[in-house]
């Protein structure tokens, strides 16, 4: 049988780039976590710069799908494949997007003294990440029970938001003057929540890469 | 409905023509086969056609250790062998200085001065436990048979293909290769295809004069294969060179893109593409061959012997059954041969089917 | 991606071609890079094959054809007086539209071409054999019926055969005619893939009336028309943006 070694080749190029995206984000949000927990400025900086890293990324894996099309005609499993791709990819370009956002608000915040030791938001960031990389793992090694564990993960994250968001509301309503840090602080919990959906759909996408079913 | 009746009526008509001509050619065969059937035995097919009469001598005798049986040639009763013991004195006769051993079917004229007229077996007994030392002895043995006329045939094929093949092949191979495209090119096209059409009497008539006349080679073989050439040539150049045309652009290109020469590309990859074509157009030779008479019988003569040399004449199967009809009026005997003659052919076509058929799907595949 | 050689192997200046007094090809300019695929495309009886056919002067065969121009091959003329077109197409293989096997057994046909460069003895013969069929991806396939009619062999391994032939007399650049329009799919992504390999050892340059086949398999691409090449360049490029209107007519199937 032929093995289309050129498309294959290109197939595997891409996946190589996916997997490099997924190492920036993985250190942007490695940083993030540091970032909140130390209110290291600098260090939020070098996230929200990083993203362009990621964005220029998203482009050139962007590029290399077209290509992939144009020149190879992939179809059934193989188009699944490439159009998945484009799909992940922006929702990777997201959670960079996400984490850089993040990083605005530590910046705004990093003055002050927390109102709390942070203990569960960098825990729930720290899922966030393992939910990201598992699920890329999942989508590269096409490893379908792995991409059902990021679906169950998601559960949790949900429940960090709920329980976080709930705590917050209840010390502002103790202490009025921490309104504007809890306020921060919540929609920061809020991307975290929105960065472990994108995990979900890239496992969602991954399902649909091989039974070819949503 | 009229034109139903019609249709009918012509598809009477033909099928009336249908039956007639195949009947009239099963009226022939049939003829040709029963009147000469019955001649057709070994004898007939390895047996000199001219009867010869000898006298053998013989060394040693102690009897001649044969068995005889009375049989009529030429009108009266004689002796023939009808068997001959191993080790008997007759193997190793001798007559004009040349072995000359007596087999079955011989017949015995004479016993040293004793004729053998009328003799009956138990006479021919209680002569032959007399004989001893050295006797002669008066033998014919009788003629009838096709061998050197097979034997003729055949060489005659071989030596008119030796001639006409090569020839025809290189100028095949230039006609389809290297002319140019023209007038010229087109004058020898017309040329060959009109010599096809031409009666071979015509050629008997050139080789004639050519051949056994001008050059001196008399009635002879090489006269005969001469004349046979030219009459072949035109179907083999023009079957050659259809061959050789007939092989797709695509092998010259393939072997010309690795680098041969043209006389490379026409040896190893040209020619034997072209040679089923080519041994299409040898053995349709071999079978107008087989069946010419007219040119042969003025140039190769009516010899029914072998010759010991291409100078001397020879007579095929199908003149000497021109011959024996017309000057011996023997229509048994020329019908034998005619049935010989068929298989020849029956045989020769049947090949070319088979090669056609075969190179057909070795082409298509 | 090993090597990023860009030395022209074969260089096309100014080129018109004639068959009689017809134009085929009117003052092209193109380089065929070493190591590289060059594919060229375009509809039929734009002189894309024409041009192939002149890389290794395998049109001189056909009466009344004429070049003006230069074809260079390793920046030395093809065309001068007395150049040696028999060391030319040992140098510039070619393998036909439609497999061409010769009618003779798989060794021979490969045995061929060596054989008619002197090579005779039995062994060095077989080493050839065996290093063409592996090339072409088709010892495997045939190492054991060695002796049968190459007509035997399905379409497919008998292109693979014509490749291997071709490749038997040690070309450095290999021209393919529509390699593929008498295969099927199978076979033709089996071809695509050898194609993918042998770029690593030779240039090729490949004619094919499939433009899908030209974005699949080659690194440049060439699109001609009515003789001229419109555009020349990278196949990424002329694939997702070529910069030629007619180009992007032809390639996205609105040509007329």
């Amino acid at each position: 049988m032929p093995k289309r070694i050129l498309m294959t080749a290109q197939l595997d190029v891409i996946h190589k780039s996916l997997a490099k995206m997924t190492a920036l984000i993985s250190k942007s949000l490695n940083n993030m976590i540091i970032a909140l927990k130390e209110q290291d400025l600098l260090l939020a900086d070098e996230v929200i710069e990083g993203d362009e890293q990621i964005d220029a990324m998203e482009l050139k894996i962007e590029k290399d799908c077209i290509l992939i099309l144009a020149r190879h005609q992939p179809i059934a499993s193989d188009l699944r494949d490439v159009t998945s791709v484009f799909r992940v990819i922006s929702d990777l370009e997201r959670i960079g997007d996400q984490c850089a956002d993040i990083c605005e608000y530590i910046k705004l915040i990093s003055q002050e003294e927390y109102v709390k030791p942070l203990v569960d938001i960098p825990q729930m960031a720290i899922e966030c990440e393992k939910m990201i990389n598992m699920a890329i793992r999942s989508f590269i090694s096409k490893d379908l029970e792995l991409a059902k564990e990021v679906l169950m993960m998601d559960n949790t994250i949900d429940d960090y938001f709920e329980n976080i968001r709930e705590e917050l509301i209840e010390i502002m309503s103790k202490k009025p003057e921490t309104v504007r840090q809890c306020t921060y602080l919540i929609l920061i919990v809020k991307y975290l929540e929105k960065i472990a959906d994108h995990a979900t759909n890239i496992s969602g996408w991954l399902i649909y890469n091989i039974t070819g079913t949503h | 409905m009229k034109a139903k009746t019609q249709d009918k009526v012509f598809k009477g008509i033909m099928l009336f023509c249908t039956v007639l001509v195949l009947s009239l050619l099963f009226l022939i065969l049939g003829f040709v086969l029963i009147k000469g059937i019955g001649l057709i035995d070994m004898h007939f097919l390895t047996g000199d056609f001219d009867a010869k009469t000898v006298y053998v001598d013989l060394q040693n005798v102690d009897g001649l250790n044969i068995e005889v049986a009375p049989i009529e040639y030429d009108t009266k009763d004689y002796l023939k062998i009808t068997s001959v013991e191993s080790g008997s004195s007759v193997l190793t006769g001798i007559s004009n200085g040349e072995s000359f051993p007596l087999k079955k079917g011989d017949i015995l004229r004479r016993i040293e001065d004793k004729n053998t007229v009328g003799m009956t077996v138990d006479e021919f007994n209680s002569l032959d436990s007399q004989l001893s030392g050295s006797i002669r002895l008066k033998v014919t043995r009788p003629g009838e048979g096709i061998f050197p006329l097979i034997i003729n045939t055949l060489s005659i094929i071989g030596l008119s293909l030796l001639i006409a093949l090569p020839v025809s092949l290189f100028s095949a191979i230039y006609l389809a290769e290297y002319a140019k495209k023209g007038k010229l090119l087109d004058l020898i096209r017309f040329t060959t295809s009109a010599l096809s059409g031409i009666p071979s009497i015509v050629f008997g008539l050139f080789g004639m004069l050519a051949f056994v006349t001008t050059l001196k080679l008399g009635f002879s073989m090489l006269s005969g294969a001469l004349t046979l050439s030219i009459v072949l040539l035109p179907t083999l150049i023009s079957q050659s060179e259809e061959a050789v045309r007939r092989v797709p652009l695509t092998f010259r290109e393939g072997s010309f893109a690795l680098g041969a020469t043209k006389l490379q590309t026409i040896f190893k990859v040209i020619l034997p593409n072209a040679l089923s074509g080519i041994v299409v157009g040898v053995l349709l030779s071999v079978g107008r061959i087989v069946a010419e008479s007219a040119a042969l019988v003025l140039t190769a003569g009516t010899v029914a012997l072998i010759p010991n040399t291409v100078f001397e004449s020879a007579s095929t199967l199908t003149v000497k059954a021109y011959t024996v009809a017309k000057e011996t009026g023997d229509i048994a005997l020329a019908c034998a041969m005619g049935i010989v003659t068929i298989v020849l052919i029956i045989v020769v076509n049947s090949a070319v089917g088979i090669i056609r058929k075969f190179d057909k799907m070795s082409k298509f595949k | 991606m090993s090597k990023t050689n860009k030395r022209p192997k074969i260089q096309i200046k100014n080129l018109d071609f004639y068959y009689s007094d017809f134009k085929a090809l009117k003052n092209v300019n193109l380089d065929i890079l070493e190591n590289k695929v060059t594919a060229f495309i375009g509809p039929s009886g734009c002189g894309k094959s024409t041009l192939l056919r002149t890389m290794n002067r395998i049109n001189d065969l056909i009466e009344g054809t004429r070049i003006e121009g230069k074809v260079l091959l390793d920046d030395e003329d093809i065309y001068q007086d007395n150049y040696n077109v028999t060391t030319l197409r040992t140098r510039v293989g070619m393998v036909f539209q439609k497999p061409n096997p010769f009618p003779m057994s798989i060794y021979e046909n490969i045995a061929y071409g060596p054989k008619l460069n002197g090579i005779k003895h039995k062994s060095q013969l077989d080493e050839i054999v065996e290093q063409s069929l592996r090339s072409a991806a088709l010892w495997g396939e045939v190492k054991d019926i060695l002796q049968s009619n190459a007509l035997s062999l399905s379409g497919g391994q008998q292109q693979r055969l014509c490749i291997s032939r071709a490749l038997a007399v040690s070309p450095e650049v290999l021209l393919m005619d529509e390699p593929t329009s008498a295969l099927d799919p199978i076979s033709t992504l089996k071809i695509e893939d050898l194609i993918a390999e042998l770029k690593k050892d030779y240039t090729i340059a490949i004619v094919t009336h499939n433009m899908q086949q030209g974005a699949r398999v080659s690194d440049k691409t060439a699109f001609f028309l009515l003789g001229e090449v419109i555009e020349f360049d990278d196949t990424d490029t002329i694939f997702s943006n070529p910069s030629n209107p007619k180009t992007e007519e032809y390639i996205t199937g609105k040509y007329s």
